[in-house]
């Protein structure tokens, strides 16, 4: 009896599941898979952030140059290999990796599949394999013109990051903005602080009214949501300024009246240089201010003497003058 | 006229659980302004029949008349709804709350807001008016037991109850509180309310109440008018058989080797409070000794403290010269029928096979090199099965599935088999059907003239009187006094049980 | 002729028993694919269409079945874990912390280059493993058996330690550490600490097979050990047990043990065959659904293999269903909850009748009918 029950419940499950499956295998084969692209993401394509902003660059290549792209969103860890193996089958010329938690599994799947190109997206490494290449925005190139900011603003010359923790691009970003407080002024005091979380608003807030105790009337933060309270402090002082990176504090904190300009990492940009193909030669790319992987976003007007520094620091940037590593 | 005078009637009530009749036939009717007491023993029932007058069980059978009209009462809502008061033994009160957030808890309003003043007013009416006094604004937890039970109580008339249930209530108060509530319920059926006062504490019975029901059993034994009662004939009700078991005849044993030696031991229950007290008890090879007395008395603690199962908290307890310091699962040195064998001896969800190996499934032959031998332990099963007659169809019935007789003869094969040189039978009758009690009895003395030493723990005078060679009496957790079980006499030991000696 | 209609009726109720078990499992996620079947459709995807994917991805080929093999790893180890502290009656909910205390224990002997045959590098990595899990066991077993704390609360707090422990071990810790990695991630585990790849092109590691050898195992100690016997009684009648002279404190340190001690190994296997390196955050729920597994089993350890394939099945079905047909990828765990809650809901009611059978079964007056008839 209970046999009975299992197996005619399992057969029809079988046979309904199957009978439907055949239906829309036909159709999948001819599409045309050259150029195309797909793209693992570890959060949500609607999180207003890094996943939804890569996702929209794709999606802009796609359409501009025509080309099937197909993405899979809130991948978790245990699921890695398996869908970037499943892309890889299904013939997508181009496989994206999109997060600094995705390199190992490229290089696994990499190996596996020498004819596909991966990307190993905000990461540097490529494991050695000529199929799998590697880009991020510059962190350094960001610091750099965070410092230059800063430099103009302070009054007190004291000048601060605040990072949620130091990962290895962190780093190169706080050498970035020492070097860019420096092109400015040499005897601008810098220092560095960690809160150790990324999203805690107050943890920011009390280590950003701690410095501004300190006398540190610029404050550069390198956070996720916890950049408003870094914004909010800043607001409830007098005469301390904030230089917002990653993404646009006046607009995303509203914090237009402390906000002296933020260095928008342009993920959207990053997506869809990866998606048009450029970046599969098997190379580490840093997509720095000539790529417009920068994009900074100025809300105070400079003065022309300020203007002038700002401009040919730019300029020298670009044209590599600037002693930074990337 | 008469008729109409009854606040409320309970008419053979039925209730009936898997395995036990818990309520056979009861009939009690309380009248209008009166103080009915409900006397019976733990385990009697009386709590199953309140808990079927305030709609927590569906009885199997019977009807229940509020006012001489008939109701039907399907839940605590609709038992309140009817002017049913109740305060149970452990108290309903949602301990985080103030008394005033507990006595309306529950209440329907319309209002959308809460506004606790006017309640708060009623309330300390209410306390004038019985002299409960409480702290309305006091958090629950924080009061004394004693206190607990006053809201409780005001609680109950706060929904102006008709007729209010007392479970035990003096159990957890102090002996000011009992006279205090002594008064408050005197107050209470000054106004026409009934109140129904459950105990199994004769005295206070006797004090407070009109007239009084005894339940023995599950089954309804009679009712008489408090001026009418004294504490023995109440006590011959409650724990008399109304057939009697005649004495047993058996083999004189010479030459008592003592077994069991207790010396001044005191334990505690599991509320803490001293259960047995400087208790001194030798049970020989060859003997039953009966322990007779009103359940309660530590006869629990008593067998728990012989089985290791509760730590003594002073004194020794010896079993042929080795010192009890820890559970005793060997089952040939000790047989323990536990009183509560749903709860205690059994494994329910168990098999009987697997039942009967409790105490043996590490060692040969149920067990080898660590696994258990299935072929060993089912043969030992239907081996059982067939000496101690339990009514199966195969040892792989899950013991749930089994009537509480057959279950309690699972327990005393695996117990009494062994041959172990101590007997604990604790309660061992308790709710069998007489075939199935005979038997017990006949265990029990073969036990004995095998030359075990047998502790037989038992509320039924009549039993413990036909089937022991010596008694003695528990009363408040001492020995009140020690009879020959050949010429043991009902009056003195009724007397003992309540606490007497018979010389005063 | 009393006793024999009374046997028919126990056998027909025991096998009843079973067969509505399975049957009202099987019929729970027929309706929770049902019912997720319609917000599919209402998400505007054809639900047949959806649910081939997930067929496809699950069955569709070996690649598949490797895919679900692979996920079934975690899911098996965790499930049994939790599956002998319910049939002990106390809820091991610390699988993630112990598989977190695993994978570190494993990294600590595996990213060294110590020179050694791999079967002997991947033992001590194991050993290890087993050695850091079992310790943190202890700290909720300890708690629950001598302290009283209760063991859901005592392992979820330790779960959240143990990730944070982690975070901190593959980011600072120099001799685990990756450093200028972009993620939180430890070094790569030597080649010679690292389990064998069954099938080539696949991420099949031998981890499923573990997990099942070990429910097997465990179905045995539990049914045909005094170990298991002793963990059944206090499981069911704890004041039993007492009674029977089992010590329950010793046993329940023990039982939380084994499990975090299993939780251990799957989190050492998940990191040595899977990711070859520890990460930030690399357990995304595995332990908590481990308890969903082994409550859909019912504490039955071979339950748990067919439970703990299942939930693979439609985890891996689920991804290449979001990959084909663009259902969002939450509807994955939207129709895992659906059958979880259909089943556990079908148990409650069927509980309810179960009880009715039992008590219509009791007779006493048969029963003593029967027995004087004994008598004579």
């Amino acid at each position: 009896m209970k046999k009975i029950v299992v197996i005619a419940l399992v057969f029809i499950m079988v046979v309904s599941l199957a009978a439907c499956g055949t239906g829309n295998k036909g159709d999948k084969t001819k599409e045309d898979m050259t150029g195309s692209v797909a793209m693992v993401l570890s959060g949500l394509i609607t999180d207003k952030a890094f996943n939804q902003f890569t996702y929209e660059g794709m999606m802009r290549a796609a359409e501009e140059l025509g080309i099937k792209a197909a993405y899979k969103e809130s991948v978790t860890q245990d699921e890695q290999i398996e869908v970037i193996r499943q892309f890889a089958q299904q013939g997508y010329s181009i496989v994206i990796g999109q997060g600094g938690q995705f390199g190992e599994a490229l290089s696994i799947v990499a190996a596996e599949f020498p004819k596909t190109k991966f990307i190993f997206s905000v990461g540097t490494d490529t494991y050695g394999l000529e199929n799998m290449s590697a880009a991020t925005v510059s962190y350094s190139h960001a610091g750099f013109i965070g410092g230059v900011l800063a430099g103009l603003t302070t009054k007190t010359n004291k000048v601060a990051m605040i990072v949620g923790e130091f990962y290895d691009n962190h780093r190169m970003m706080e050498a970035g903005f020492y070097a860019g407080v420096a092109y400015v002024n040499p005897d601008i005091e810098t220092t560095s602080i960690t809160t150790g979380d990324w999203a805690d608003t107050v943890k920011a807030r009390e280590a950003s009214l701690a410095l501004i105790a300190q006398g540190y009337d610029v404050l550069f933060p390198c956070l996720d949501a916890a950049g408003a309270g870094v914004a909010a402090a800043a607001q409830d002082s007098e005469n301390v300024w904030v230089v917002g990176s990653v993404a646009d504090y006046a607009a995303e904190y509203s914090a237009e009246n402390v906000t002296v300009g933020s260095v928008v990492f342009a993920w959207e940009a990053l997506g869809y240089l990866e998606a048009t193909g450029k970046l599969t030669d098997g190379k580490s790319h840093i997509i720095g201010m000539a790529d417009n992987g920068i994009a900074p976003v100025i809300n105070t007007t400079l003065d022309s003497d300020a203007k002038a520094v700002y401009d040919a620091a730019i300029a020298d940037l670009i044209a590599g003058k600037i002693d930074i590593v990337d | 006229m008469d008729e109409n005078n009854f606040a409320l009637q309970m008419q053979d009530i039925t209730v009936e659980f898997p395995g036990v009749l818990a309520n056979d036939h009861v009939n009690i009717d309380c009248k209008k302004g009166e103080v009915l007491g409900l006397l019976g023993e733990n385990g009697a029932g009386k709590t199953t029949l309140m808990n079927v007058l305030y709609g927590l069980y569906p009885p199997t059978e019977g009807r229940i008349l509020l006012d001489g009209k008939e109701v039907h009462i399907g839940s605590p809502l609709e038992a309140i709804q009817q002017g049913i008061g109740m305060v149970h033994q452990h108290f309903k009160l949602v301990d985080t709350l103030s008394v005033i957030e507990n006595v309306i808890l529950g209440i329907p309003t319309k209002k959308q807001r809460l506004d606790l003043e006017p309640a708060k007013k009623r309330l300390l009416q209410l306390c004038e008016e019985y002299e409960l006094f409480v702290d309305p604004d006091e958090i629950v937890w924080r009061l004394p037991v004693g206190k607990q039970q006053w809201v409780e109580i005001l609680k109950a008339l706060y929904r102006d109850c008709k007729v209010l249930v007392l479970d035990e209530p003096t159990a957890v108060l102090t002996p000011a509180e009992s006279d205090q509530l002594c008064r408050a319920i005197r107050r209470i059926t000054a106004d026409g309310r009934s109140v129904i006062f459950i105990s199994h504490k004769l005295r206070e019975v006797i004090q407070i109440t009109d007239r009084i029901t005894v339940i023995r059993d599950g089954k309804y034994i009679g009712t008489l008018a408090t001026k009418d009662a004294t504490q023995i004939k109440l006590a011959q009700m409650m724990v008399g058989r109304p057939v009697t078991i005649e004495r047993k005849s058996r083999p004189v044993i010479e030459d008592l080797k003592p077994v069991l030696v207790m010396k001044n031991v005191n334990a505690k229950d599991d509320r803490g409070i001293q259960a047995l007290k400087n208790l001194n008890l030798t049970v020989h090879a060859g003997e039953i000794v009966g322990v007779a007395g009103v359940d309660g008395n530590g006869q629990r603690e008593l067998a728990e403290c012989i089985a290791g199962l509760r730590k003594p908290t002073s004194g020794t307890i010896t079993i042929n010269d080795k010192r009890v310091t820890g559970v005793i699962a060997d089952p040939t040195f000790v047989g323990f029928i536990p009183e509560d064998r749903q709860k205690t001896g059994l494994v329910m969800d168990f098999s009987i096979a697997d039942n009967l190996i409790m105490k043996d499934y590490q060692n040969a032959p149920y067990a080898q090199n660590n696994v258990l031998q299935y072929t060993a332990i089912k043969k030992h099963a239907r081996d059982m099965i067939r000496k101690y007659h339990v009514k199966t169809p195969s040892e792989d019935v899950r013991v749930r599935n089994l009537s509480g007789g057959n279950q309690q003869k699972v327990v005393i094969a695996r117990e009494i088999d062994p041959e172990p040189v101590l007997d604990i039978a604790s309660h061992p009758t308790r709710g069998l059907d007489l075939g199935a009690v005979a038997n017990v009895h006949d265990t029990l003395l073969k036990e004995r003239n095998r030359g075990a030493a047998v502790l037989f723990i038992s509320a039924e005078l009549q039993e413990v009187m036909a089937l022991s060679d010596r008694i003695i009496v528990l009363f408040g957790g001492e020995i009140m006094g020690e009879l020959n079980g050949e010429d043991a006499d009902q009056e003195v030991i009724g007397q003992l049980m309540l606490g007497h000696h018979p010389e005063n | 002729m009393e006793l024999l209609k009374k046997n028919k009726r126990f056998e027909f109720a025991i096998f009843e028993n079973l067969s509505l078990t399975t049957g009202r499992t099987l019929f729970g996620i027929f309706l929770g694919l049902l019912a997720s079947g319609l917000l599919i459709a209402l998400s505007g995807v054809n639900p047949f269409v959806a649910y081939g994917a997930l067929f496809r991805g699950a069955f569709g080929s070996m690649q598949a079945v490797s895919n679900v093999l692979v996920r079934a790893s975690p899911l098996l180890l965790g499930g049994i874990g939790v599956a002998i502290g319910i049939k002990a009656g106390v809820w091991n909910t610390g699988i993630e912390g112990y598989m977190y205390l695993g994978a570190i224990g494993a990294a600590v002997i595996g990213v060294l280059d110590l020179g050694l045959h791999p079967g002997l590098h991947i033992l001590l990595c194991i050993v290890c493993a087993i050695v850091l899990s079992g310790c943190w066991g202890a700290i909720p077993g300890f708690l629950k058996a001598y302290k009283g704390v209760n063991e859901v609360t005592a392992t979820i707090m330790l779960n959240y330690i143990a990730i944070y422990l982690t975070n901190w071990v593959v980011s600072n810790f120099p001799l685990v550490a990756e450093v200028g990695a972009f993620y939180p991630m430890s070094k790569q585990f030597q080649a010679t600490a690292r389990l064998p790849i069954l099938i080539p092109g696949s991420s099949l590691h031998p981890g499923p097979f573990i997990g099942i050898i070990l429910c097997l195992i465990l179905h045995f100690v539990l049914n045909f050990t005094p170990f298991g016997y002793r963990t059944k009684m206090l499981g069911s009648n704890p004041f039993a047990a007492r009674y029977a002279g089992v010590d329950s404190r010793k046993q329940i340190l023990m039982i939380i043990t084994i499990g975090a001690v299993i939780g251990g190994i799957s989190g050492a296997i998940e990191v040595m065959g899977l990711k070859r390196r520890v990460f930030m955050e690399f357990v995304t729920g595995v332990g908590y659904e481990s308890v969903a597994v082994a409550l859909l089993a019912g504490g039955n350890p071979l339950g748990v293999i067919l439970s703990a394939l299942f939930f693979a099945a439609l985890k891996a079905g689920g991804a290449t269903m979001s990959i084909e047909t663009g259902v969002a990828s939450s509807m994955n765990s939207i129709i895992i909850g659906m059958c979880m809650l259909f089943v556990i809901g079908f148990g409650v009611i069927d509980n309810r009748k179960l009880k009715k059978i039992v008590s219509t079964d009791k007779d006493p007056e048969n029963d003593i009918a029967a027995e004087k008839e004994g008598e004579k």
